[in-house]
């Protein structure tokens, strides 16, 4: 008797706590919610704001989880928090999939190499903006006239010439880097004497250059000072430094449920020169044009993020106010 | 005897660190600093703090002697008391503040360092001169001294190793200090301690931080040798304890 109504308890327990645990909501066209991340430097705001204002126009409501770090980033979209974000293929390649870098492979080939990869992690990339914001070699205008020097290879014989002796000024992290100084250095064969080499933060590398206290200095593909103060970019002739294409990638669950955000996403990317099609040199600098422009409405002008993605979509009729 | 016993231990440790880490060559994706990277770093860092400590003294040895005679009673407290208000600006603002004034480069670092470095010193200065027993003085007087003999064979030798410890202080929070130097276009130690934090490697922190902590130690202890030896020896308390 007393296990027989301890049995039935027990059943009519399991059956209350069934009873509780929620159903799956139905998704209804205002239900549609998706989480977007960006990382914490200028073109990430914006990207976030690009993608965050345009799913919204699009009846999406959009949960945005900015200034996130690289790798903060990366653990939402594999745990499932974040839904959609746009990440660089050069990191995606050595960073989150752990692969060397061959020097010479070429933007296109780099990306359809992480798309590959990343279905396998369930992630799904979409087109990329081939805004290469990789570390380039920079000078203040009129050094590399002054010593006729356009390449790295004639950067590099500079070096020689000079027993390494060129005021130079790098990022903390690139002077540790597997893709940073020492690596750049054997690659092309020269030897940035130590006595005049400086390193610092990443804003100090720019004062560095624009007080003229640096003649080289490290910079990235899409910096905002580059076009306001007329740098000159030592062309990497031999393709040493990885592209960085900045590219949005979403989870392939997300997407099974909303298969119309890749075709929003990808809507976006085609407004950027190459709009999503394979990358040539010209397409590239082009649209590392595009992202410094946009980077300096931020970095220079002072405008948010926010107003600077919106006055985009506007303008390339992606959404109307 | 014991404190030196203590503070040798922790400069091998600390040593043992900093040479492990770069024995290491390679932690997670990133590269460590070589050997010649870490002894030209080293070097810089302690140029910077000779330099820095050297000017420091030179102002605030004569300026702290000087305040602390009568005629000048007035300039005390504009004196010590704005040393003593400028050592309450964090360090970091110091630094950050000298590089829109004078420029992105070593010079920033060492005016920013001798200012935070002055304090110590000329707060020993003075209290090194105000402390001497009026009676010792008066008795010198009795004998027949003139001013400056008194200056030069009481008052000196016995300010001497309370400006010492001074100097000591100073050079000891100075070898701290000047790890942000990097930040405004200097050179020393903070580049590897700074580079680690940057690319948030503990071990690469370590590289830069423990050979840092080794210099204040090693250099204190030798400072804290001279302070002795300078000390009249009538004045020495114990030497078996020390």
């Amino acid at each position: 008797m007393g296990v027989k109504l301890k049995r039935i308890f027990c059943t009519l327990l399991w059956a209350i706590t069934i009873a509780l645990i929620p159903g799956p909501v139905p998704a209804g066209a205002t239900d549609k919610r998706v989480t977007v991340g960006n990382k914490n430097f200028t073109e990430q705001y914006i990207i976030g704001e690009l993608m965050k204002q345009l799913l919204e126009d699009r009846g999406f409501k959009v949960d945005l989880r900015s200034d996130l770090t690289s790798m903060a980033l990366r653990g939402g979209m594999e745990s499932g928090d974040i839904d959609l974000c746009a990440d660089y293929t050069g990191t995606a390649w050595m960073v989150h999939l752990k692969h060397q870098y061959e020097p010479g492979t070429d933007n296109n080939q780099l990306y359809y190499l992480v798309k590959e990869k990343e279905k396998g992690n369930q992630f799904i990339w979409l087109h990329p903006t081939w805004n290469n914001n990789t570390y380039a070699m920079a000078s203040w205008p009129g050094f590399a006239t002054k010593h006729q020097v356009a390449t790295l290879s004639d950067l590099a014989g500079l070096y020689e010439k000079k027993d390494g002796k060129i005021e130079t000024f790098v990022n903390f992290e690139f002077s540790i880097r597997p893709d940073g100084l020492s690596a750049l250095e054997k690659f092309y064969g020269f030897k940035a004497a130590k006595s005049t080499l400086k390193a610092g933060t990443p804003g100090a590398s720019l004062i560095a250059l624009r007080e003229h206290k640096a003649d080289i200095a490290m910079v990235f593909g899409t910096d905002a000072s580059i076009a306001k103060y007329g740098w000159h970019i030592y062309r990497d002739d031999k393709s040493f430094f990885p592209p960085y294409d900045l590219t949005p990638y979403i989870r392939k669950d997300a997407l099974d449920k909303y298969p119309e955000m890749a075709d929003i996403i990808n809507g976006l990317v085609a407004t950027f020169p190459g709009g999503g099609k394979p990358a040539s040199p010209v397409i590239v600098g082009k649209c590392q044009g595009v992202w410094q422009q946009l980077n300096a409405k931020v970095d220079i002008e002072r405008m948010e993020p926010r107003e600077v993605a919106e006055k985009y979509l506007i303008e390339h009729g992606l959404i109307k106010r | 005897m014991r404190h030196q016993v203590i503070l040798f231990a922790l400069l091998t440790l600390l040593l043992g660190a900093t040479l492990w880490v770069t024995s290491l060559g390679k932690v997670g994706i990133y590269s460590t600093f070589t050997y010649s990277d870490l002894l030209h770093s080293a070097w810089a860092h302690f140029k910077m703090v000779f330099i820095a400590v050297v000017i420091a003294t030179a102002i605030s040895v004569p300026l702290g002697v000087l305040v602390a005679r009568p005629v000048f009673s007035p300039l005390v407290l504009p004196v010590i008391g704005g040393a003593n208000i400028g050592q309450t600006i964090p360090s970091l603002a110091v630094i950050a503040v000298m590089a829109p004034l004078l420029g992105f480069g070593l010079q920033s670092a060492i005016v920013a360092l001798v200012i935070y470095g002055l304090l110590p010193i000329l707060r020993n200065a003075y209290t090194s001169i105000k402390s001497i027993d009026p009676a010792v003085i008066e008795a010198a007087q009795g004998m027949g001294l003139t001013g400056i003999q008194i200056a030069r064979r009481i008052e000196l030798p016995l300010a001497r190793p309370v400006i010492m410890a001074g100097i000591r202080v100073s050079t000891v929070i100075t070898v701290g200090t000047a790890e942000l130097a990097v930040l405004v276009g200097g050179e020393g130690l903070g580049k590897i301690t700074l580079t680690g934090v940057f690319a948030r490697e503990p071990l690469i922190i370590l590289q830069g931080a423990a050979p840092t902590a080794a210099m204040a130690i090693a250099l204190g202890l030798v400072l804290e040798l001279a302070e002795r030896r300078m000390t009249p020896r009538g004045l020495r308390i114990e030497p078996e304890s020390f």
